[in-house]
Protein backbone atom coordinates (compact mmCIF):
# COMPACT_ATOMS: atom_id res chain seq x y z
CA UNK A 1 0.00 0.00 0.00
CA UNK A 2 2.58 2.42 0.84
CA UNK A 3 4.79 1.25 -1.80
CA UNK A 4 2.34 1.82 -4.02
CA UNK A 5 2.85 5.72 -4.76
CA UNK A 6 6.31 5.43 -3.81
CA UNK A 7 6.33 2.70 -6.71
CA UNK A 8 4.80 5.26 -9.16
CA UNK A 9 7.21 8.27 -8.04
CA UNK A 10 9.92 5.51 -9.17
CA UNK A 11 8.46 4.67 -12.07
CA UNK A 12 8.60 8.02 -13.40
CA UNK A 13 11.91 8.79 -12.05
CA UNK A 14 12.78 5.34 -13.76
CA UNK A 15 11.49 6.80 -16.74
CA UNK A 16 13.21 10.26 -16.51
CA UNK A 17 16.40 8.14 -15.74
CA UNK A 18 16.03 6.20 -18.77
CA UNK A 19 14.78 8.74 -21.33
CA UNK A 20 18.14 10.98 -20.11
CA UNK A 21 20.66 7.61 -20.89
CA UNK A 22 18.56 6.62 -23.97
CA UNK A 23 19.21 10.34 -24.99
CA UNK A 24 22.72 9.99 -24.63
CA UNK A 25 23.34 6.99 -25.94
CA UNK A 26 21.68 8.29 -28.94
CA UNK A 27 24.31 11.55 -28.80
CA UNK A 28 26.69 9.32 -28.22
CA UNK A 29 25.58 6.95 -31.70
CA UNK A 30 25.58 10.00 -33.89
CA UNK A 31 28.70 11.29 -32.72
CA UNK A 32 30.31 8.30 -32.88
CA UNK A 33 29.03 7.58 -36.50
CA UNK A 34 29.45 10.92 -37.61
CA UNK A 35 33.78 10.23 -36.17
CA UNK A 36 33.34 6.90 -38.45
CA UNK A 37 32.22 9.01 -41.39
CA UNK A 38 34.92 11.60 -41.60
CA UNK A 39 37.85 9.05 -40.58
CA UNK A 40 36.62 6.63 -43.32
CA UNK A 41 36.18 9.81 -45.24
CA UNK A 42 39.93 10.79 -44.62
CA UNK A 43 40.81 7.11 -45.73
CA UNK A 44 39.54 7.30 -48.64
CA UNK A 45 41.34 10.15 -49.42
CA UNK A 46 43.97 8.96 -48.30
CA UNK A 47 43.89 5.84 -50.31
CA UNK A 48 42.70 7.82 -53.13
CA UNK A 49 45.67 10.34 -53.19
CA UNK A 50 48.01 8.87 -55.59
CA UNK A 51 51.61 8.81 -55.00
CA UNK A 52 53.77 12.21 -54.85
CA UNK A 53 55.73 12.71 -58.25
CA UNK A 54 58.89 14.29 -58.83
CA UNK A 55 60.25 16.04 -62.37
CA UNK A 56 62.90 16.87 -64.20
CA UNK A 57 64.19 18.11 -67.29
CA UNK A 58 67.23 16.43 -68.42
CA UNK A 59 69.74 17.44 -71.04
CA UNK A 60 71.83 14.34 -72.61
CA UNK A 61 75.03 15.03 -74.24
CA UNK A 62 78.53 13.55 -75.04
CA UNK A 63 82.20 15.24 -75.85
CA UNK A 64 84.22 15.05 -78.67
CA UNK A 65 87.51 12.71 -77.45
CA UNK A 66 90.01 14.88 -78.24
CA UNK A 67 93.07 12.98 -80.40
CA UNK A 68 90.74 9.99 -80.55
CA UNK A 69 92.96 7.86 -83.60
CA UNK A 70 90.96 6.53 -86.00
CA UNK A 71 88.61 3.18 -85.50
CA UNK A 72 88.93 4.34 -81.57
CA UNK A 73 85.60 5.50 -79.58
CA UNK A 74 85.35 9.52 -80.95
CA UNK A 75 83.02 10.68 -78.14
CA UNK A 76 82.48 9.82 -74.55
CA UNK A 77 80.33 8.58 -72.81
CA UNK A 78 77.25 10.06 -72.61
CA UNK A 79 76.66 12.30 -69.96
CA UNK A 80 73.63 14.69 -68.35
CA UNK A 81 72.33 17.77 -66.63
CA UNK A 82 69.26 17.83 -64.90
CA UNK A 83 66.74 20.54 -63.89
CA UNK A 84 64.13 20.02 -61.61
CA UNK A 85 60.61 21.17 -62.09
CA UNK A 86 58.81 21.95 -58.71
CA UNK A 87 57.70 19.69 -56.46
CA UNK A 88 53.80 17.93 -56.86
CA UNK A 89 51.13 19.41 -55.43
CA UNK A 90 47.73 17.51 -54.00
CA UNK A 91 44.81 18.84 -55.92
CA UNK A 92 41.13 17.92 -56.66
CA UNK A 93 40.46 17.62 -60.74
CA UNK A 94 37.33 16.70 -62.00
CA UNK A 95 36.34 15.25 -58.62
CA UNK A 96 39.48 13.14 -58.30
CA UNK A 97 42.88 13.58 -56.49
CA UNK A 98 45.58 13.92 -58.13
CA UNK A 99 48.88 15.33 -58.04
CA UNK A 100 49.82 18.22 -60.17
CA UNK A 101 53.12 19.35 -61.22
CA UNK A 102 53.67 22.85 -63.18
CA UNK A 103 56.55 25.11 -64.06
CA UNK A 104 59.56 25.92 -66.26
CA UNK A 105 62.81 25.32 -66.20
CA UNK A 106 65.56 27.39 -67.18
CA UNK A 107 66.86 26.36 -70.24
CA UNK A 108 63.48 25.72 -72.33
CA UNK A 109 62.15 29.29 -71.00
CA UNK A 110 59.18 28.72 -73.50
CA UNK A 111 57.99 25.94 -72.52
CA UNK A 112 55.29 25.09 -70.11
CA UNK A 113 55.25 21.61 -68.26
CA UNK A 114 51.88 20.68 -66.75
CA UNK A 115 52.38 17.20 -65.23
CA UNK A 116 48.76 15.77 -64.18
CA UNK A 117 48.71 12.19 -61.84
CA UNK A 118 45.20 10.83 -60.89
CA UNK A 119 44.36 7.30 -58.87
CA UNK A 120 41.57 5.43 -60.18
CA UNK A 121 39.20 3.40 -58.10
CA UNK A 122 39.15 -0.34 -57.98
CA UNK A 123 41.17 -1.74 -60.68
CA UNK A 124 41.53 1.21 -62.36
CA UNK A 125 45.45 2.37 -61.71
CA UNK A 126 44.28 5.95 -62.89
CA UNK A 127 46.20 8.15 -65.40
CA UNK A 128 49.18 10.07 -66.30
CA UNK A 129 48.69 13.12 -68.24
CA UNK A 130 51.81 14.92 -69.59
CA UNK A 131 51.38 18.08 -71.68
CA UNK A 132 54.05 20.42 -72.83
CA UNK A 133 52.86 23.97 -74.22
CA UNK A 134 55.16 26.16 -76.15
CA UNK A 135 54.86 30.26 -75.86
CA UNK A 136 51.99 30.57 -77.28
CA UNK A 137 50.50 27.62 -75.19
CA UNK A 138 50.05 25.17 -77.98
CA UNK A 139 51.04 21.91 -77.26
CA UNK A 140 54.81 20.82 -78.51
CA UNK A 141 54.58 18.25 -81.32
CA UNK A 142 53.70 14.55 -79.88
CA UNK A 143 51.61 16.07 -76.48
CA UNK A 144 49.34 15.83 -74.81
CA UNK A 145 50.48 12.22 -73.92
CA UNK A 146 47.71 10.17 -71.67
CA UNK A 147 48.58 6.74 -70.19
CA UNK A 148 47.44 4.38 -67.55
CA UNK A 149 49.65 5.19 -64.34
CA UNK A 150 53.03 4.14 -65.29
CA UNK A 151 53.77 3.84 -60.87
CA UNK A 152 50.85 1.93 -60.97
CA UNK A 153 53.25 -1.51 -60.71
CA UNK A 154 56.93 -2.19 -60.79
CA UNK A 155 57.22 -1.89 -64.49
CA UNK A 156 58.59 1.67 -64.64
CA UNK A 157 60.75 1.85 -61.31
CA UNK A 158 63.23 4.58 -62.21
CA UNK A 159 60.93 6.57 -63.93
CA UNK A 160 58.74 7.04 -67.40
CA UNK A 161 61.12 9.13 -70.33
CA UNK A 162 59.02 11.82 -72.64
CA UNK A 163 61.36 13.16 -75.22
CA UNK A 164 60.73 16.78 -75.81
CA UNK A 165 60.95 17.87 -79.51
CA UNK A 166 63.57 20.60 -79.59
CA UNK A 167 64.54 23.06 -82.43
CA UNK A 168 68.14 23.67 -83.64
CA UNK A 169 67.98 27.28 -82.94
CA UNK A 170 67.14 25.96 -79.24
CA UNK A 171 69.70 23.02 -79.35
CA UNK A 172 72.39 25.59 -80.25
CA UNK A 173 71.48 27.61 -77.32
CA UNK A 174 71.28 24.95 -75.03
CA UNK A 175 74.89 24.27 -76.29
CA UNK A 176 76.30 27.62 -76.21
CA UNK A 177 74.71 28.06 -72.57
CA UNK A 178 74.83 24.79 -70.51
CA UNK A 179 77.31 23.06 -72.13
CA UNK A 180 81.08 23.04 -72.63
CA UNK A 181 83.52 23.26 -75.39
CA UNK A 182 82.98 20.22 -77.93
CA UNK A 183 80.30 19.07 -75.96
CA UNK A 184 77.19 18.42 -78.43
CA UNK A 185 73.52 18.22 -77.11
CA UNK A 186 72.19 14.21 -77.98
CA UNK A 187 68.69 15.06 -76.89
CA UNK A 188 66.11 16.25 -74.40
CA UNK A 189 63.84 14.68 -71.86
CA UNK A 190 61.42 14.99 -69.08
CA UNK A 191 61.78 12.23 -66.85
CA UNK A 192 58.90 11.49 -64.36
CA UNK A 193 59.44 9.31 -61.68
CA UNK A 194 57.55 8.56 -57.78
CA UNK A 195 58.98 11.18 -55.20
CA UNK A 196 61.60 9.79 -53.22
CA UNK A 197 60.82 11.79 -50.43
CA UNK A 198 56.73 11.82 -50.67
CA UNK A 199 57.48 15.31 -51.43
CA UNK A 200 53.75 17.19 -52.23
CA UNK A 201 52.53 20.59 -51.35
CA UNK A 202 48.84 20.16 -50.38
CA UNK A 203 46.27 22.68 -52.06
CA UNK B 1 87.70 23.31 -64.79
CA UNK B 2 90.09 24.35 -62.49
CA UNK B 3 93.74 22.65 -62.92
CA UNK B 4 96.20 22.37 -60.15
CA UNK B 5 98.78 20.34 -62.06
CA UNK B 6 101.39 18.60 -59.58
CA UNK B 7 100.25 20.63 -57.54
CA UNK B 8 101.75 18.75 -53.95
CA UNK B 9 99.50 18.39 -50.43
CA UNK B 10 100.58 17.07 -47.10
CA UNK B 11 98.15 15.25 -44.88
CA UNK B 12 99.60 14.72 -41.50
CA UNK B 13 98.83 12.19 -39.22
CA UNK B 14 96.45 12.87 -36.16
CA UNK B 15 99.98 12.74 -33.88
CA UNK B 16 101.59 15.42 -36.00
CA UNK B 17 100.87 18.30 -33.48
CA UNK B 18 102.63 15.95 -30.62
CA UNK B 19 106.05 17.06 -29.71
CA UNK B 20 106.62 13.12 -28.08
CA UNK B 21 105.99 12.02 -31.46
CA UNK B 22 109.05 13.44 -33.24
CA UNK B 23 108.76 10.75 -36.37
CA UNK B 24 104.91 11.94 -37.22
CA UNK B 25 106.32 14.61 -40.12
CA UNK B 26 108.91 12.10 -41.21
CA UNK B 27 105.43 9.78 -41.64
CA UNK B 28 103.84 12.12 -43.80
CA UNK B 29 101.44 11.07 -46.40
CA UNK B 30 101.47 12.47 -49.59
CA UNK B 31 99.08 13.41 -52.16
CA UNK B 32 98.73 15.05 -55.08
CA UNK B 33 95.61 16.88 -56.65
CA UNK B 34 95.18 15.82 -60.25
CA UNK B 35 92.32 18.24 -61.33
CA UNK B 36 89.23 20.06 -59.56
CA UNK B 37 85.75 20.08 -61.31
CA UNK B 38 83.49 22.47 -60.67
CA UNK B 39 81.60 23.81 -58.59
CA UNK B 40 80.76 25.20 -61.83
CA UNK B 41 77.88 25.58 -64.60
CA UNK B 42 78.08 21.98 -65.08
CA UNK B 43 78.39 20.54 -61.80
CA UNK B 44 76.68 21.74 -58.56
CA UNK B 45 79.72 20.62 -56.52
CA UNK B 46 83.59 20.02 -56.03
CA UNK B 47 85.19 17.23 -56.95
CA UNK B 48 89.18 16.74 -56.48
CA UNK B 49 90.46 14.16 -58.24
CA UNK B 50 93.55 12.98 -56.12
CA UNK B 51 96.12 10.55 -56.41
CA UNK B 52 98.00 9.24 -53.13
CA UNK B 53 101.77 8.17 -52.67
CA UNK B 54 100.67 4.62 -53.26
CA UNK B 55 99.13 5.29 -56.73
CA UNK B 56 95.67 4.82 -55.46
CA UNK B 57 93.06 7.52 -57.43
CA UNK B 58 90.30 8.60 -55.68
CA UNK B 59 87.25 11.36 -56.54
CA UNK B 60 83.89 11.63 -55.23
CA UNK B 61 81.13 12.08 -57.59
CA UNK B 62 76.93 11.27 -58.59
CA UNK B 63 76.39 8.80 -60.87
CA UNK B 64 75.02 8.85 -64.49
CA UNK B 65 74.25 5.64 -66.05
CA UNK B 66 76.59 4.70 -68.73
CA UNK B 67 75.03 1.96 -71.48
CA UNK B 68 77.84 2.00 -73.67
CA UNK B 69 78.87 -1.33 -74.16
CA UNK B 70 75.84 -3.22 -73.42
CA UNK B 71 75.10 -5.59 -76.55
CA UNK B 72 71.61 -4.34 -75.87
CA UNK B 73 72.43 -0.58 -75.90
CA UNK B 74 70.71 1.03 -78.91
CA UNK B 75 68.11 -0.38 -81.01
CA UNK B 76 66.64 1.08 -84.52
CA UNK B 77 63.53 0.91 -82.93
CA UNK B 78 64.59 3.30 -79.94
CA UNK B 79 62.58 1.54 -77.52
CA UNK B 80 63.96 -2.32 -77.20
CA UNK B 81 67.37 -0.63 -76.88
CA UNK B 82 68.20 0.08 -72.68
CA UNK B 83 69.27 4.17 -73.80
CA UNK B 84 67.48 6.12 -76.13
CA UNK B 85 68.81 6.14 -79.70
CA UNK B 86 69.20 9.37 -79.55
CA UNK B 87 71.90 9.61 -77.47
CA UNK B 88 73.53 6.84 -80.49
CA UNK B 89 72.96 9.75 -83.48
CA UNK B 90 71.93 12.96 -84.87
CA UNK B 91 70.33 12.18 -88.46
CA UNK B 92 73.37 10.86 -90.06
CA UNK B 93 76.01 11.19 -87.62
CA UNK B 94 76.65 8.39 -85.62
CA UNK B 95 78.62 8.97 -82.52
CA UNK B 96 77.57 6.59 -80.32
CA UNK B 97 77.39 3.15 -82.27
CA UNK B 98 80.60 1.62 -84.16
CA UNK B 99 80.28 2.15 -87.85
CA UNK B 100 81.33 1.57 -91.31
CA UNK B 101 81.72 3.73 -94.16
CA UNK B 102 79.34 5.92 -92.25
CA UNK B 103 76.46 2.87 -91.40
CA UNK B 104 76.10 1.89 -88.15
CA UNK B 105 76.78 -1.92 -87.73
CA UNK B 106 74.20 -3.74 -86.66
CA UNK B 107 74.38 -7.13 -84.96
CA UNK B 108 74.22 -10.32 -86.57
CA UNK B 109 72.71 -13.70 -85.48
CA UNK B 110 76.03 -15.22 -84.55
CA UNK B 111 76.22 -11.95 -82.36
CA UNK B 112 75.21 -11.70 -78.50
CA UNK B 113 71.75 -9.40 -79.19
CA UNK B 114 70.98 -9.63 -83.08
CA UNK B 115 69.42 -6.78 -84.47
CA UNK B 116 70.65 -4.05 -81.99
CA UNK B 117 73.11 -2.03 -82.74
CA UNK B 118 76.93 -2.29 -81.87
CA UNK B 119 78.09 -0.35 -78.99
CA UNK B 120 81.50 0.85 -77.71
CA UNK B 121 83.15 1.15 -74.71
CA UNK B 122 86.92 3.28 -74.36
CA UNK B 123 88.44 -0.08 -73.52
CA UNK B 124 88.76 -3.28 -76.23
CA UNK B 125 88.74 -6.25 -75.00
CA UNK B 126 91.04 -9.35 -75.92
CA UNK B 127 89.86 -12.42 -78.08
CA UNK B 128 91.46 -15.71 -76.53
CA UNK B 129 94.26 -15.61 -79.01
CA UNK B 130 95.43 -12.43 -77.29
CA UNK B 131 95.02 -10.09 -80.09
CA UNK B 132 92.26 -7.70 -79.95
CA UNK B 133 88.81 -8.27 -81.30
CA UNK B 134 87.84 -6.55 -84.93
CA UNK B 135 86.02 -3.31 -83.97
CA UNK B 136 82.87 -4.28 -85.50
CA UNK B 137 82.38 -7.14 -82.92
CA UNK B 138 80.28 -6.64 -79.63
CA UNK B 139 82.34 -9.06 -77.88
CA UNK B 140 85.09 -6.51 -77.92
CA UNK B 141 83.64 -4.08 -75.95
CA UNK B 142 82.87 -4.33 -72.12
CA UNK B 143 79.04 -4.96 -71.59
CA UNK B 144 77.37 -2.78 -69.38
CA UNK B 145 74.80 -4.44 -68.58
CA UNK B 146 76.56 -7.43 -66.69
CA UNK B 147 80.26 -6.02 -66.08
CA UNK B 148 80.20 -3.36 -62.67
CA UNK B 149 82.39 -0.45 -64.50
CA UNK B 150 83.14 3.01 -63.92
CA UNK B 151 83.57 6.10 -66.46
CA UNK B 152 86.34 8.54 -65.57
CA UNK B 153 86.97 12.21 -67.06
CA UNK B 154 89.83 13.17 -69.16
CA UNK B 155 91.59 14.59 -66.54
CA UNK B 156 92.07 11.45 -64.71
CA UNK B 157 93.84 9.52 -67.47
CA UNK B 158 96.14 12.54 -68.13
CA UNK B 159 96.71 13.41 -65.05
CA UNK B 160 99.07 10.30 -64.18
CA UNK B 161 101.52 8.01 -65.48
CA UNK B 162 99.95 4.93 -65.17
CA UNK B 163 97.34 3.31 -67.27
CA UNK B 164 93.94 4.21 -66.44
CA UNK B 165 91.64 1.91 -69.22
CA UNK B 166 91.20 -1.47 -68.04
CA UNK B 167 92.65 -0.98 -64.11
CA UNK B 168 90.94 -2.03 -60.79
CA UNK B 169 88.54 0.39 -59.86
CA UNK B 170 85.75 0.59 -56.61
CA UNK B 171 82.87 2.42 -55.91
CA UNK B 172 81.35 2.99 -52.65
CA UNK B 173 78.17 4.92 -51.25
CA UNK B 174 78.85 6.56 -48.78
CA UNK B 175 75.29 6.67 -47.37
CA UNK B 176 75.81 2.99 -47.16
CA UNK B 177 79.23 1.77 -46.69
CA UNK B 178 78.21 -1.00 -49.42
CA UNK B 179 81.26 -0.81 -52.45
CA UNK B 180 81.19 -2.68 -55.66
CA UNK B 181 84.27 -3.58 -57.47
CA UNK B 182 84.98 -2.25 -60.82
CA UNK B 183 87.11 -1.59 -64.25
CA UNK B 184 87.56 1.57 -65.57
CA UNK B 185 86.25 0.73 -68.97
CA UNK B 186 85.09 4.31 -70.74
CA UNK B 187 86.06 8.17 -70.61
CA UNK B 188 83.32 10.47 -69.97
CA UNK B 189 82.79 14.54 -70.52
CA UNK B 190 86.13 17.00 -69.12
CA UNK B 191 83.21 18.89 -66.81
CA UNK B 192 81.86 16.01 -64.70
CA UNK B 193 82.80 13.32 -62.52
CA UNK B 194 80.38 10.29 -61.52
CA UNK B 195 79.41 7.86 -63.94
CA UNK B 196 79.03 3.85 -63.81
CA UNK B 197 77.59 1.18 -65.98
CA UNK B 198 74.07 0.06 -65.47
CA UNK B 199 75.63 -3.13 -63.53
CA UNK B 200 77.86 -1.26 -61.33
CA UNK B 201 74.58 0.87 -60.36
CA UNK B 202 72.52 -2.63 -59.74
CA UNK B 203 75.19 -3.87 -57.32
CA UNK B 204 75.09 -0.29 -55.45
CA UNK B 205 71.09 -0.32 -55.77
CA UNK B 206 70.85 3.04 -57.51
CA UNK B 207 68.02 3.23 -59.90
CA UNK B 208 70.23 1.76 -63.25
CA UNK B 209 68.31 2.72 -66.34
CA UNK B 210 70.19 4.87 -68.85
CA UNK B 211 67.03 6.81 -69.42
CA UNK B 212 65.75 7.67 -66.08
CA UNK B 213 68.04 6.62 -63.34
CA UNK B 214 70.85 7.69 -61.63
CA UNK B 215 71.77 9.52 -58.79
CA UNK B 216 72.15 13.35 -58.42
CA UNK B 217 73.26 13.53 -55.05
CA UNK B 218 77.64 13.41 -54.91
CA UNK B 219 77.52 10.32 -52.60
CA UNK B 220 79.86 8.09 -54.40
CA UNK B 221 83.43 7.49 -53.74
CA UNK B 222 85.69 6.14 -56.89
CA UNK B 223 88.74 4.68 -56.47
CA UNK B 224 91.14 3.21 -59.23
CA UNK B 225 94.42 2.14 -59.32
CA UNK B 226 96.39 2.72 -62.84
CA UNK B 227 98.55 0.13 -64.18
CA UNK B 228 96.95 -2.66 -62.07
CA UNK B 229 94.87 -4.96 -64.18
CA UNK B 230 91.13 -5.12 -62.91
CA UNK B 231 89.89 -8.53 -62.12
CA UNK B 232 86.23 -8.38 -62.03
CA UNK B 233 83.63 -11.75 -61.52
CA UNK B 234 87.30 -13.74 -62.42
CA UNK B 235 87.88 -11.95 -65.83
CA UNK B 236 91.21 -9.95 -65.85
CA UNK B 237 90.84 -7.07 -68.08
CA UNK B 238 93.62 -5.80 -70.27
CA UNK B 239 95.07 -2.89 -69.60
CA UNK B 240 94.87 0.19 -72.26
CA UNK B 241 96.95 3.86 -73.15
CA UNK B 242 94.46 6.05 -75.02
Amino acid sequence: MILAPLGRDNNTAAKLVFYVIGKMLAFSCIALLANLRVSAAEKDEAVSAPMAIACEVRYHFRERIADAKPGEKQFSAPATEREALPASRQVVSDGQQAQLVEGRVAHLPYHRFAIKLTRGEGTDVGRLEVNILDATGKPLSGYPQTMANPFADASDPDGKEFEIPITKHRTQVIEKTLLARNQQLTYVALVIKPSPLGQTDKE
Amino acid sequence: VAWHPRQETYQLPTNAGDKNQPTARKTKIMSKTIATIGPNKWQTYKSTIMVEDDGRVHFNGDMDIDADGAYRAYHPDNKSGLDNLANAHSGDNWYGVVTVSGEPVIQGPDDPAPGFYVSATSLHLLQPDGTVYPRTNPRGYVDAESVPFIVVPPATVEGVVDVVLGCKARITDTRTGQSVDCVVADTGPKTKTGEASIAAAKALGVPSSARTGGEEKPAFTYELWPGVPAVVNGVTYPLQHI
